[in-house]
């Protein structure tokens, strides 16, 4: 895990990723108990081209060059699956930039917070997700404001009554 | 400890102490050590994975083997 996060420091350094956070089952297991996961999730903005696309060829270049080796939609990075998503839709672009910078093994990595993680899964709305929620929600991790600042903010309200049905 | 001496609800309360203490002691660990957690689970997965597949390999082979019994084909007419 170590190498796969300094490895993305890396990346953030020569300006590939102009920012990222970690997100889905591993930055959850920052504020609640660990569940299985197959992989590192990574939410970035990526650095446009000159042209102004989005390209990830040069950015999966850099981290074959780095020791990572591409596998399926993954990269594998000393022995981690990781997967770098664009930021794709605002909830996720304001998680990213209100990211807390957090502790792994002496190297500061930048964590998306609880509140975020709780939004964005209502947001995906699987079953898992849901659990998520619950998880974030039942270990006190979640500030109740700002959750609920979050679901009013990004249309949330129809999620969250579906949450609060399956787990009452 | 026989089954038929068992109570029910103090059993049920037993699981539900050790299930607590197992969910405190997990909320507190390091982030370093749940993502040695995770790691784990995955050669946990990878056994069970092995395990599942010799023995799904071993079903096979000893239906083939069923299939090449003459008593065994059912187009046999004994």
């Amino acid at each position: 895990m170590r190498l796969a996060l300094e490895t993305l420091l890396q990346l953030q350094r020569e300006a590939l990723l102009q920012r990222f956070a970690i997100g889905g089952a591993i930055a959850a297991s920052f504020y609640v108990e660990a569940v299985a996961t197959e992989d590192l999730d990574v939410f970035a903005f990526i650095t446009p081209q000159p042209s102004g696309f989005v390209l990830l060829t040069p950015l999966y270049d850099r981290i074959q060059l780095l020791g990572g080796r591409v596998h399926n939609e993954h990269i594998i990075i000393g022995g981690w699956p990781v997967q770098i998503l664009p930021a794709f839709n605002p909830l996720i672009e304001a998680a990213v930039l209100n990211a807390t910078m957090q502790n792994f093994e002496s190297i500061q990595v930048p964590v998306i917070s609880a509140d975020y993680l709780a939004a964005i899964a209502l947001q995906l709305g699987r079953a898992k997700d849901y659990q998520r929620v619950d998880a974030l929600i039942a270990a006190g991790a979640c500030s109740t404001q700002a959750l609920n600042a979050l679901i009013a903010n990004y249309n949330l309200q129809d999620r969250w009554e579906s949450y609060v049905q399956r787990h009452s | 400890m026989s089954n038929d001496i068992l109570n029910p609800e103090e059993f049920e309360a037993f699981v539900a102490r050790r299930k607590l203490a197992w969910r405190e002691h997990a909320i507190k660990m390091t982030w370093e050590e749940k993502i040695a957690a995770i790691e784990r689970m995955w050669e946990r997965d990878k056994s069970l994975k092995i395990a599942r597949d010799a023995i799904t390999k071993a079903r096979l082979e000893k239906q083939q083997l069923d299939l090449a019994r003459p008593d065994k084909r059912i187009d046999s007419t004994d």
